[in-house]
């Protein structure tokens, strides 16, 4: 009666998920979610700095930032180097309260936003109500 | 009697309960509850959750940031956890606020400690850090926000401290509940909560005077108050197999809190929106609570005047039919019903106006055993106005709130469907409809 499945979820390009249907007697309802991935917020604990190394914080692809300096991630999160740690958090709300049944989420990586389409229809764009951040 | 009660309590209850202050109040309250309850039902069992409770810095500090009305995370949290929700309609719904950030557990794998590919998990495992044992909310109603179109919106924000999702860690240490507590912690329902220490005895002391259970709550920071507060009983009935005691226990509680402090607390509190961290003190309390969830806002608070009565019904008409509506939720070994446990806090959370009314109206029938008062999904709605409800509805909706309090959950509670706002809709007609009758057994 109801299958879920999942398709692909191409985390670092941040497209989407998993769709699923749901056969209810002739009603066929089919709903696709696309969601970012790390959402929220997260801290990262860096290694003790050695004595030559300069004040600030280096990222998991090995760059360099300054104490106290921010900075946005391809992926959607903002950034900020604290002290002996990296805190971050996705800058791009989560569509949670819409029509499922009829809607998907979209996510414009290059603004970092998502947008919430009929499924059948991608050019009409749905109400939501409620965004996780 | 108790009819009279009942009504004496009704009236109160919509007289001065109104949508400003107690429902505030309770709304604290409810944050706390709803993530110790969450926190309590996690699968596998935590070893070392600990006891979360309301910050009142925290809270000031997330009021002070929800009435920036800005799009997106505090870039100045510093070293605090975040969590927001975003919300247009009629008003805020706090238990729909948590439980959209808990539904994310379906994509956390604990074993592997991974979110699925292209997922949300951030904000369930902020919820289920074990290590965060403060937490604050604030929430403002925004006609516009910096950054988005969107405009009349209900922002919720909550830190947390200490700041959880730390990379590299999982969000707590599986085992047997409470088994590795830290030094100067004691179990209390499956959480760890601190022993107070002679400083905060005094603190407290003077929250007990004030009275009610809410201020203590936000006062007291760490230790466990003697009043009992929803926070610390909640997590109680968390546990499954305490159900039974659930019931017999909670209601006084409820009671107590409600009426009085808050409304004295409120208006203060809205006064003072003052910055956050200047009232580290129980007498802050209320002005922290205010700062919390005071809000201008027109529309937050409505949805739980109406709720409570909601649930109630709901409870009874639950207890003929139940239905699980979340297949996962049977998946957790503990036979935890994780569901349940949503549809329990929304219960608690939309509760409280209800709840205390009805608390202090039957407060001696609470049921043991009745911790299942779920709330049966809306199609059970329909029994609900029946007149059958008045006599016994009581006894239903004291249990309701009771056990909605913690997660009163029997193991085999069905599930409810998350919160849509069509649910809500659902609410507040039950609501009514609920109404005439208490009215009737009050005056009976």
């Amino acid at each position: 009666m109801l299958s879920i499945s999942a398709s692909e979820c191409i985390c670092p390009d941040r497209i989407l998920l998993f769709t699923m249907k749901m056969h209810l007697g002739r009603f066929l309802v089919l709903a696709t979610f696309v969601a970012a991935c790390n959402a929220g917020c997260y801290v990262q604990t860096l290694d003790m700095p050695t004595d030559d190394s300069p004040p600030g914080c280096k990222d998991d692809d090995g760059k360099h930032h300054p104490l106290k300096s921010s900075w946005r991630t391809s992926d959607c999160q903002d950034c900020f180097c604290e002290e002996n740690e990296i805190t971050c958090c996705n800058i791009a709300p989560m569509p949670v309260e819409f029509d499922r049944k009829k809607c998907q989420v979209i996510l414009n990586e290059e603004n970092c936003t998502f947008s919430v389409v009929e499924y059948k229809d991608p050019q009409k764009s749905c109400d939501v109500h409620g965004w996780n951040l | 009697m108790h009819g009279s009660c009942g009504l004496w309590a009704l009236l109160l209850l919509l007289a001065t309960a109104g949508p400003t202050t107690a429902l505030k109040e309770d709304e604290k309250q409810l944050m706390v509850q709803l993530h110790n309850l969450y926190r309590t039902q996690v699968s596998p069992p935590a070893s070392d959750m600990l006891q979360m409770r309301w910050d009142p810095e925290l809270a000031a500090f997330a009021k002070a940031y929800a009435q920036k009305c800005v799009w997106g995370h505090n870039k100045d949290r510093g070293r605090r956890g975040e969590n927001l929700f975003a919300i247009t309609d009629e008003g805020l719904d706090l238990p729909l606020a948590v439980e959209e950030w808990h539904h994310e557990r379906e994509h956390y794998n604990f074993s592997a400690a991974v979110c699925a590919t292209g997922q949300m998990c951030g904000h369930y495992t902020q919820v289920v850090w074990s290590k965060t044992e403060r937490i604050g909310c604030g929430s403002h109603f925004c006609e516009t926000l910096q950054g988005v179109e969107e405009t009349n919106i209900h922002l919720l924000v909550c830190n947390y401290e200490p700041p959880g999702n730390v990379k590299g860690q999982r969000p707590y240490l599986e085992g047997k509940p409470c088994s590795q507590c830290p030094l100067d912690y004691s179990c209390e329902n499956a959480l760890c909560e601190p022993v107070r220490g002679p400083e905060e005895a005094q603190e407290l002391t003077p929250l007990v005077t004030e009275g009610p259970s809410t201020v203590a709550d936000e006062a007291l920071g760490p230790g466990k108050t003697n009043t009992p507060s929803l926070a610390t009983e909640t997590p109680s009935f968390s546990g499954r197999e305490v159900s039974g005691s659930l019931a017999t226990t909670a209601p006084p509680t409820v009671g107590t809190k409600a009426p009085s402090s808050l409304g004295k607390e409120e208006p203060a509190s809205m006064a003072t929106k003052a910055p956050p961290s200047q009232n580290a003190e129980v007498p802050s309390i209320s002005a922290t609570a205010t700062l919390l969830f005071s809000e201008e806002d027109p529309g937050p608070l409505p949805r739980s005047t109406h709720l409570p009565v909601l649930r109630a019904a709901h409870d009874i008409a639950s207890k003929t039919s139940t239905s699980p509506t979340r297949p996962e939720s049977s998946q957790h070994p503990t036979g935890e019903p994780q569901p349940r446990a949503l549809e329990e806090v929304e219960a608690e959370v939309k509760v409280p106006s209800s709840s205390e009314v009805l608390a202090s109206v039957l407060p001696a029938r609470a049921q043991p055993g009745e911790p299942q008062a779920t709330l049966g999904h809306p199609k059970s709605l329909p029994n609900f106005p029946s007149d059958s409800a008045s006599g016994n509805a009581i006894g239903g909706r004291t249990l309701a709130l009771q056990s909605s309090l913690p997660g009163a959950d029997g193991p085999e509670k069905p599930s409810r469907k998350p919160p849509n706002s069509s649910g809500h809709t659902w609410a507040h007609s039950s609501g009514l409809l609920l109404l005439p009758p208490l009215l009737w057994a009050g005056l009976l």
